[in-house]
């Protein structure tokens, strides 16, 4: 649950990374490498949140009782 | 070449097809046969809606002009949607439990079922749509203007314009059909969410089958296309940080706030659990449908003309190429994007109006209430069918002043930056309690405010003068709309994300703080925040008088005749009563204007039944009223607690007081057998000797003497039990004569041991020291008292050596006198009883009164002003005798 909170936090750390990188430092471009580190963290952040969805709805599902509030 | 006619007659087939979808998925839907329509893949594709023409279209153009910077609009809602847990399943939620028909209802709903909230967000979706539906308009016509290019002349402005508005009334149709079949009390549009779900997959289908195409096909694999992304003029592109972050910012909440979002994310949503599901499968689609893009741009840079538009290479690259059948594909791709978009936008648009503006207007003017005749569902449904048709007029009006000349993407961007101004009012509203309406309305406005003047107006050229956008107005610097406060430095539209954002929220915390919520919104706040810890809160009706009939009568209007009579039905039978009208208890009326808050938003249902009940207004007098009842029951309830105690108390009284009667009257019963012997036998043996010596001839004195003393002896055994009985009448009438004189307890005691010593046997201690007491009373009468005492202790003290220990303890106010012996004491049954007349222990063998003894005793004591009690817990039997320190005192 707590981790399914985390996710998204994680996620935006991750997409945030390029802005840290100087541009200028390499003289060659390296727009296809970026692509790569893009897409390759988007399809691990799809692959985690499958997995914790998996599990929280399965606990949604018992869920007929309050449970806490989001947060 | 594709021919245009042949154009327009896919188009029109796959129009056909869509409908045909929607009136299946609809009539599956009616006969209650949801199955797949619930399923969560449905649901997902559903949420494609995010992606427009824009998105099928401008993205490459955007890729084009700067690189990888599209890629932000898709990583936004990508966040969202695997952060589910925390926000989107509570909105899903509260949209299920609070029948939450747009966004302008959630917000009009949780401030106080505030309408003017209401108005205020509807209008700002409104302006903030406005713009993107006629980009979607310019979009298809671009894309059909691609496949007019080859006839004689090409495309005059009269044709764009033309076939926009073709279009735009295709659309309207389609959306009146099936966006307004039904009044539905969720809100829920399984026809139209169905034909959206399709459209989604030819979108993505389409994207990647061009993608697919022109990195195998045009490029020859991903290597060679990597290599041609490297040199390509794309590559040149550098991240700017501030657009990099604030556009993922923009997009994530635009996501939320994007009134076609909403509507299909929370008020279309069939089930909470397909949200997990979507929560990957949402960012999978996203990514699937930005895979392509840069090759797609770097192609198109590569092969088309200098000059040929970007936005539209989606399209024009399989025609380069010569696939056409591969480019009508793909123009059915953009305008299932560009009609799903318009089709939501129109029925999400129509539903605030009509809920916002025209129902309370309608209200308004009917004074009279909803309960007077007329059809309200008819009513409602044309209302919203007008309202379609103006969102789309307006849309068409908007392409056709604007020139459509823009690049999409921007006006993208700036109706992103618009509907995002509701973000705060929103996540402040349902993780906040203390958010109010004044706080939300100001944030809302002035976030408004700041993005008509930073980014809206000026993107509209000509509104503006250009010396103001230069110097300022009236010659001010710092309120250029573009670097307000000498911000010059940023893009436009991060400039404008920060200004607005920063103002609106600082005046939603501020306005919340300063001013204070109504009941009604302190209820909904705690409902809200708290939705998952109640499934029904505290009710914002004070109990009102209504009359349930009336309220069949407008709720059969609004939900239809069956749908009414089954909810009255149940609630009445839930109630204990037969046929359809319940009482109209608060928690009825709460679930009533939820059922009806489905169909025509919270703020109007809560007017409506308020105009039936007269409780329109729940005010802190209401509240504290209902507090103060709360509280007078409870007192009441605990004085009836008490009460009952009491009652308990003098029902185990009474109880006592019934046996020690049945006891007393077992003992009178035995007494009068126990005085009729007791009187009888002496009488008897008088008679008897009475009669022998009448009968005796002649017989010695002594035989004589001998009889007449035995007569003698029993008449003095029925003197004294006359005496017994003369004086304890006399004792209890309180006609005894005291003869109150001075003197000392131990005389009064030796007196008393004296005139029972011709008992043997029983061994009296006492402690002749603290006998020293000098008393002012009756010696005789005390002394009877301690004879009796010392001669029950002689009768029925069961002990071998039978002991009586007499202590005397004088206190500040009393005197106690303890007679305690070694026997075996008086059992408790008995206690209370040996004090009453007539009363005997079940062992009568040793008695030797008529039981008189003790009543006497506690008569003597009383007219003294003292008493006697038993004293359990002695070992033996126990007496103590008291008297009252007041007789000693002035003996002293």
């Amino acid at each position: 649950m707590d981790a399914a909170r985390l996710l998204p936090f994680a996620g935006a750390l991750l997409f945030l990374l390029p802005i840290l990188r100087a541009p200028a430092s390499t003289p060659e471009h390296e727009t296809a490498g970026g692509m790569v580190f893009l897409f390759v963290v988007w399809t691990v952040l799809i692959g985690l949140a499958a997995w914790l969805s998996r599990s929280l709805k399965n606990s949604a599902e018992e869920d007929t009782s309050p449970d806490e509030s989001g947060g | 070449m594709v021919g245009f006619n042949l154009l327009i007659s896919v188009c029109l087939m796959y129009v056909a097809l869509l409908f045909l979808i929607a009136f299946f998925a609809d009539r599956r839907a009616a006969e209650g046969k949801l199955g797949w329509l619930r399923s969560p893949i449905v649901y997902t594709l559903s949420l494609s809606v995010y992606c427009t023409a824009w998105t099928f279209y401008g993205a490459v153009g955007y890729a084009a002009r700067s690189g990888l910077e599209f890629v932000t609009i898709y990583l936004g809602p990508t966040l969202v949607m695997i952060g589910w847990w925390g926000l989107v399943r509570k909105l899903v939620r509260i949209g299920r439990v609070h029948r939450i028909t747009s966004i302008a209802d959630l917000l009009s709903s949780r401030y106080g079922k505030s309408n003017y909230l209401g108005v205020l967000v509807t209008l700002l979706a409104v302006a903030g749509t406005t713009p993107y539906i006629a980009l979607q308009l310019q979009s298809v016509t671009l894309s059909l203007s691609v496949f007019a290019e080859d006839t004689p002349g090409g495309w005059e402005q009269a044709d764009f314009r033309t076939s926009a508005l073709w279009v735009a009334a295709g659309l309207a149709l389609f959306t009146v059909l099936f966006g307004t079949r039904n009044l539905d009390a969720n809100e829920r549009h399984h026809g139209v969410v169905t034909a959206i779900a399709f459209e989604a997959i030819v979108k993505l289908v389409a994207l990647l089958a061009v993608g697919v195409f022109i990195v195998w096909g045009v490029a020859g694999g991903s290597a060679e296309m990597f290599s041609r992304i490297g040199s390509s003029e794309i590559a040149e592109w550098s991240l700017q940080p501030g657009r990099w972050s604030g556009l993922i910012f923009l997009s994530a909440a635009a996501f939320l706030c994007l009134p076609r979002m909403f509507q299909v994310l929370v008020v279309e949503s069939v089930d909470e659990r397909n949200v997990a599901t979507a929560s990957w499968a949402f960012p999978l689609y996203l990514m699937l449908m930005s895979l392509f893009v840069v090759p797609i741009a770097v192609t198109g840079l590569d092969v088309m003309p200098e000059g040929a538009n970007p936005d539209l290479f989606v399209l024009t690259l399989p025609l380069a190429f010569g696939q056409e059948s591969l480019a009508l594909l793909s123009f059915l791709g953009g305008f299932s994007s560009a009609t799903s978009m318009v089709i939501v936008a129109a029925i999400a648009l129509s539903t605030m109006v009509s809920n916002h503006i025209v129902m309370p207007l309608w209200l308004q003017w009917r004074k009279a209430g909803a309960s007077v005749s007329g059809d309200v569902r008819q009513m409602v449904l044309t209302a919203r069918r007008v309202s379609i048709g103006a969102v789309l007029l307006l849309g068409y009006t908007y392409y056709v002043y604007s020139g459509g000349g823009a690049a999409l993407a921007a006006i993208g961007l700036i109706s992103f930056v618009g509907v995002t101004q509701v973000l705060p009012a929103m996540i402040g509203g349902i993780f906040w309690r203390r958010a109010t309406r004044w706080g939300a309305a100001g944030g809302v406005l002035v976030g408004f405010v700041i993005w008509a003047y930073t980014l809206f107006l000026p993107s509209i050229g000509g509104i503006l003068p250009e010396t103001l956008m230069q110097h300022g107005p009236w010659g001010i610097g710092w309120l250029r709309p573009q670097a307000l406060f000498g911000l010059n430095r940023l893009d436009p539209v991060v400039h404008a994300i920060v200004w607005s954002m920063a103002l609106n929220i600082s005046t939603f915390c501020i306005l919340s703080l300063l001013s204070f919520p109504s009941p009604i919104e302190r209820l909904q706040g705690a409902q809200f925040v708290n939705v998952f810890e109640q499934s029904s809160g505290p009710h914002g009706y004070a109990g009102g008088d209504a009359g349930a009939e009336e309220l069949l009568v407008m709720s059969q209007r609004l939900l239809g005749a069956e749908q009414a009579q089954d909810l009255f039905q149940k609630e009445a039978s839930d109630q204990g009563k037969a046929g359809y009208l319940p009482d109209t208890s608060p928690a009825f009326l709460e679930k009533l204007e939820r059922e009806l808050a489905g169909s025509v938003g919270a703020a109007t249902a809560h007017a409506m039944i308020g105009q039936i009940t007269g409780d329109t207004s729940l005010s802190v007098e209401d509240l504290l009223a209902v507090a103060d009842e709360t509280a007078q029951i409870m007192e009441y309830s605990s004085q009836l607690e008490a009460k009952s105690t009491e009652l308990g108390r003098t029902a185990r009284q009474l109880a006592e007081a019934n046996d020690k009667l049945r006891d007393l009257s077992v003992q009178k019963d035995a007494f009068l057998s126990q005085i009729s012997h007791e009187l009888r036998t002496p009488m008897t043996s008088i008679r008897a000797f009475a009669e022998i010596l009448r009968d005796m001839e002649e017989s010695d004195l002594d035989e004589q003497k001998r009889y007449a003393t035995i007569m003698h002896t029993e008449t003095l055994r029925l003197t004294r039990l006359l005496d017994d009985l003369l004086d304890l009448s006399v004792l209890e009438n309180g006609q005894v004569d005291l003869n109150l004189t001075n003197t000392r307890l131990g005389l009064i005691l030796d007196q008393a041991v004296l005139a029972t010593k011709e008992a043997t046997g029983l061994i009296i201690e006492r402690d002749s020291e603290t006998e020293e007491v000098s008393l002012v009373t009756d010696g005789d009468r005390l002394a009877q008292v301690f004879i009796n005492l010392i001669r029950n202790t002689q009768k029925y003290c069961v002990a071998e050596v039978p002991q009586l220990r007499i202590t005397v303890r004088a206190k500040s106010d009393r005197v106690d006198i303890d007679f305690v012996d070694n026997g075996e004491g008086i059992p408790l049954r008995s206690q209370s009883l040996i004090f009453e007349k007539f009363s005997r222990l079940a062992d009568q063998s040793r008695a030797g009164g008529a039981g008189l003894g003790l009543a006497i005793c506690k008569e003597i004591m009383a007219s003294l002003g003292g008493s006697i009690i038993y004293l359990p817990g002695q070992g033996g039997a126990g007496f103590r005798v008291s008297l009252p320190q007041a007789r000693r005192a002035h003996a002293a």
